[in-house]
């Protein structure tokens, strides 16, 4: 599991913190996805998808606050397998300028800024309609020499509607320092044109670990998400205060299509 | 919703007004990427470019392939790969030429409406289980049959209507007491089987339910 090593010496409790919290999140998501479950649900898992979909995503994004500054950026690929399963494998490259934070995957030292790789294979889940569940593993290379589990869950509500409502996790866990992260988003589609969507919302990162001191760090607010159809581009900002004092977060990503 | 492209040799329509006066039909075949056939009084032939379309022929495009058909009022409806269509009704020759119906029987078309030259809702896309009566000017129409209609399970064929430009009406004959639905411009809706239509959602709403990088 993602969350054992948590159980380590010191800091204990803000570990638990954050693993408690991803576990409610993760507990109310697969709820979520058992009530939409059909019957017929596990033949889909091992039958074909026709047609089969392959996905090349380009995604980059940029952390600032006093406390903590990152950027990341590369490359996700996804194939579908069946109807409801997909075989996912992303590779990034990370740089951190300065500090430690909720997605430093070692442990405090001098010396930044650091460089570093991350290589990552693993699955989508799609067991119902508008719910997805991401689980991948993989190794950092570079100035990181960690192991990483990252899950990533996310579910629509009222997809039939003017205004659909997203509610998405994503959690990492890193072992060379036995850090657990989790951000949470829940964001609703308040526009829609021939051009683009606009998302707004709210969102928040939890972290904590052995070499967190004291209890889990905690930091959120407003998410704004913008769509641009032309391109399939997205591109979301999430600002906000907490432990890190304000911060500010730009992610996008632009997606490519297959049709096999 | 996947588009069907539309834009290409645009240009090369605006030469073609003066084939649809002459053909007597309700529009030309403006543009043919692929293999394509037109059926006109059980005789099939293969479509080229400037092919004058009449009322009741039978449109075919093959796998891989596209084809436009420019009508005398500017309007122009666009068949994606594998799509059939049937001109149902139409206002033939001159200017005001076009169509005032088309049958979806399967696939995908673009249709680019002039509201402009014909009163409102004096167009409008059947499929087997929808009815899109025009209120705009830009919007697609897929009958998809024999694949799970996404959000309805249990129904393996139904129609998705995306508007880009205007307001489309869409109704299910299937289920006349059903009310119809407005979708407008940034909207789509889905009929499935002999349901009604789904309330409006976002235009492409599909796309944002596969997860993208966060």
């Amino acid at each position: 599991m993602a969350l054992c090593g948590l159980a380590g010496k010191g800091g204990n409790r803000s570990g638990w913190a954050a693993y408690g919290a991803a576990l409610l999140l993760a507990a109310a998501f697969i709820a979520i996805a058992a009530a939409r479950a059909r019957a017929d649900m596990l033949s889909d898992f091992v039958t074909p998808a026709s047609p089969e979909h392959f996905t090349l995503t380009l995604f980059g994004a940029a952390y600032g606050s006093p406390a903590y500054g990152t950027t990341h950026q590369g490359v996700e690929m996804e194939q579908t397998l069946t109807r409801r399963l997909g075989l996912i494998a992303r590779a990034t490259g990370y740089e951190l300028y300065h500090g430690f934070a909720f997605d430093t995957p070692f442990a405090r030292r001098p010396g930044a800024p650091f460089y570093f790789g991350r290589f990552e294979g693993g699955l989508d889940l799609n067991p119902a309609y508008g719910f997805h569940l991401i689980i991948m593993g993989g190794h950092d290379v570079g100035a990181s020499d960690s192991a990483v589990l990252e899950e990533s869950a996310s579910v629509w509500f009222n997809v039939h509607d003017a205004h659909p409502i997203s509610l998405s996790l994503t959690s990492s866990h890193y072992f060379e320092n036995q850090l657990t992260n989790g951000l949470i988003d829940a964001r609703l589609i308040a526009l829609s044109t021939d051009k683009l969507m606009l998302l707004a919302g709210a969102g928040a990162i939890i972290w904590g670990g052995p070499t967190v001191q004291g209890s889990a760090k905690v930091q959120g607010g407003p998410d704004l998400g913008l769509f641009i159809r032309d391109w399939k581009l997205n591109l979301n900002l999430q600002a906000g205060y907490g432990i890190d004092q304000e911060y500010g977060m730009l992610t996008f990503s632009r997606s490519f299509d297959w049709e096999e | 919703m996947a588009r069907v492209a539309v834009w290409p040799l645009v240009i090369s329509l605006c030469l073609a007004a003066p084939a649809i006066a002459q053909s007597g039909g309700v529009g030309v075949v403006s543009a043919v990427k692929g293999e394509a056939t037109l059926a006109r009084a059980a005789v099939t032939s293969k479509i080229v470019q400037s092919m004058p379309v009449e009322i009741n022929d039978k449109l075919t495009t093959q796998a891989d392939s596209h084809l436009t058909v420019r009508f005398g009022d500017n309007s122009s409806l666009a068949l994606g790969p594998s799509t059939t269509v049937v001109i149902d009704q139409g206002i033939v020759g001159g200017g005001a030429a076009g169509i005032t119906r088309v049958g979806l029987i399967g696939g995908r078309i673009h249709s680019i409406f002039n509201a402009g030259l014909r009163r409102v809702g004096s167009y409008e896309v059947r499929t087997p289980n929808a009815i899109a009566g025009v209120r705009g000017t830009e919007f697609e129409v897929a009958y998809i049959a024999g694949t799970p209609c996404p959000g309805f399970p249990d129904c393996l064929r139904y129609t998705d209507v995306g508007v880009l430009k205007g307001k489309v009406e869409v109704s299910n004959p299937l289920n006349p007491k059903a009310a119809p639905v407005i979708a407008s411009a940034g909207y789509e809706t889905t009929v499935p089987c002999e349901q009604p239509p789904a309330r409006p959602s976002p235009l492409g709403m599909e796309q944002m339910l596969t997860p993208s990088y966060r």
